[in-house]
């Protein structure tokens, strides 16, 4: 609230935080207890309730990225490099989550916990290496600059080459387990679908939380970082100071 | 209720990733913000008026300071 | 342009050819990786002949790794990079010519590797043209696209690491495509090899373009 509060909380974080909960035991409650069972999966198919959001967040995600790294490249806007960073890492969470329900959901309704020839799965498994490739190279250290303009070109790669990617796997695989769209084949229930929606509406929430947070961690780490650069320059100007008034200089 | 099981796991996985992760951001948070020094901390200070934190954290420029 | 790219084409290939590395460590690197793919296959002929394929791509892009860190340890070293900026070449002519070059390398290890598994996994070419295209627009992509990353990682403290997981899980549709392009080549699966190689050709243009739009950007940062 205050200038001096120690954290990267803030009123709207915390309204956000409280939505995020209360959001969540909703989906609970509907997800479990609300929605009707499946005519065929039964209960399995209460997964789409946390499989499709993470899936939808991934989008979010990857297309923050794309559009924080043009932005940086075009600008050299310090806010949307750190936006771009945050919305990846948010992005491999999201991604990892998509892969590992999704498994979980196959193996009692496809009987496989992967299958190769699914063309979202290996298009996402693909995405997630990516990813982790990004967040590899950020890791790596160094110039500021350098890293964000790197950082920039492998997010822009990945996003470009996503649908290529899609499209060989499809070719290859030429089959797939996936329903078409669960959301535009009219076959759910209404209060399926109004669980599906709160689902991907708590998942937003906490996007937009996570990525508020992971700003102000970024932009937090990007003062330390001009901090310690002041510092040491003003060390080096002191020690430059003592050793000219010892001895001439020029 | 079928496949209770494969539903505890996704679901526990699902929620437990974003709680971890939510602790993980929000420690880390705390201790940078205690280690920059006030004015550096900018959008904190005009979190007390109306705007919202997405846009008190983002000024029209990010680099500089 | 065309005259710059020439240049910076002939002096990567030069250096090469001087230190003879490609010629003497990469080239037996990836007989070597064939020969290990038949041992850890048994020795089946079946299964050779079923995976073929992928197993030559596979090492194509193992070759193309190296060849990126190769071509990238020549910029750096000695500041040559700043140099080349100094000599007023336009960066996309550099990014051209680099890619040309480490093309030219990689192809050279695939006539090997051709012969190879002709010798080895007793493969028989059904379509010629086929497989030469393939050869030579699969390889233009995965240069282009290695060349990119190689300028990406070059500033990158821990660049031997960094560059294979960007650059293999980048190249995967490559890979794919590749693949089956030359399957259908070598007779062994049913499939439209012309149409994987249409989809090859799409990644190798979109890639080189960004690649010719980012190196100069990339240039200045390191």
């Amino acid at each position: 609230m205050s200038a001096d509060a120690v954290n990267t909380g803030s009123r709207t974080t915390r309204l956000l935080g409280a939505a995020v909960l209360i959001g969540v035991l909703a989906l609970i409650l509907l997800g479990f207890f609300g929605a009707p069972e499946d005519d065929e999966q039964r209960d399995a198919v209460r997964m789409i309730f946390v499989h499709l959001p993470s899936a939808f967040g991934i989008y979010a995600a990857m297309a923050t990225t794309a559009v924080g790294s043009v932005m940086w490249l075009w600008k050299r806007s310090r806010w949307w490099d750190i936006v771009a960073h945050s919305s990846a890492e948010i992005g491999v969470i999201f991604c990892g989550l998509t892969l590992f329900t999704g498994s979980v959901w196959g193996r009692p309704t496809w009987n496989t916990y992967w299958d190769w020839g699914d063309v979202r799965l290996v298009t996402t498994l693909i995405l997630f290496l990516m990813l982790v490739g990004y967040l590899a190279l950020r890791s790596a250290g160094g110039d500021e600059n350098a890293m964000a303009t790197r950082a920039a070109v492998v997010g822009l790669l990945a996003a470009v080459n996503v649908p290529i990617i899609n499209r060989s796997v499809e070719w290859w695989s030429n089959r797939t387990l996936h329903q078409k769209s669960s959301l535009t084949d009219g076959n759910l229930e209404d209060l399926t679908l109004f669980t599906l929606f709160v689902g991907i509406v708590v998942w937003a929430l906490f996007f937009v939380w996570a990525m508020i947070h992971r700003f102000r961690i970024g932009w937090l780490e990007h003062q330390l970082r001009d901090i310690d650069l002041e510092t040491a320059l003003i060390q080096r100007r002191a020690e430059a100071a003592t050793e000219s008034s010892g001895e001439e200089s020029r | 209720m079928t496949h209770l099981g494969y539903l505890l796991v996704g679901w526990g996985v699902s929620l437990g990733c974003g709680v971890l992760y939510a602790a993980r951001l929000v420690l880390r948070g705390r201790d940078l913000a205690a280690r920059v020094p006030v004015e550096h901390r900018r959008w904190m200070t005009s979190d007390d008026g109306a705007g919202s934190a997405a846009e008190s954290a983002a000024p029209d420029q990010g680099a500089g300071s | 342009m065309f005259a710059d790219i020439w240049l910076v084409t002939n002096k990567d290939l030069r250096i090469e050819w001087r230190s003879r590395v490609t010629l003497s460590q990469v080239a037996p690197f990836a007989l070597t990786v064939l020969v290990l793919f038949g041992f850890a296959l048994d020795a089946n002929p079946e299964v050779l002949t079923a995976a073929t394929s992928g197993l030559f791509w596979l090492t194509v892009l193992f070759v193309a790794v190296v060849a990126v860190q190769r071509s990238t340890a020549i910029e750096t070293a000695d500041g040559a990079r700043r140099a080349l900026l100094l000599a007023g070449i336009e960066p996309s002519s550099v990014f051209v010519g680099k890619a040309l070059a480490i093309a030219v390398q990689i192809l050279g290890v695939e006539v090997l590797m051709v012969g190879g598994v002709l010798l080895f996994y007793d493969a028989t070419v059904e379509s010629l043209p086929l497989l030469l295209a393939t050869c030579a627009v699969a390889t233009l992509a995965i240069a282009a696209s290695g060349t990119l990353l190689g300028a990406l990682v070059a500033g990158v403290r821990a660049r031997e690491t960094v560059l294979p997981i960007l650059l293999l899980p980048l190249l995967a549709p490559v890979l794919i495509a590749a693949s089956r392009a030359f399957d259908d080549a070598l007779g062994v699966l049913a499939v439209d090899g012309w149409a994987w190689l249409g989809l090859l050709a799409g990644f190798g243009i979109v890639n080189a373009l960004l690649g010719m739009l980012a190196y100069g950007p990339l240039l200045e940062e390191t």
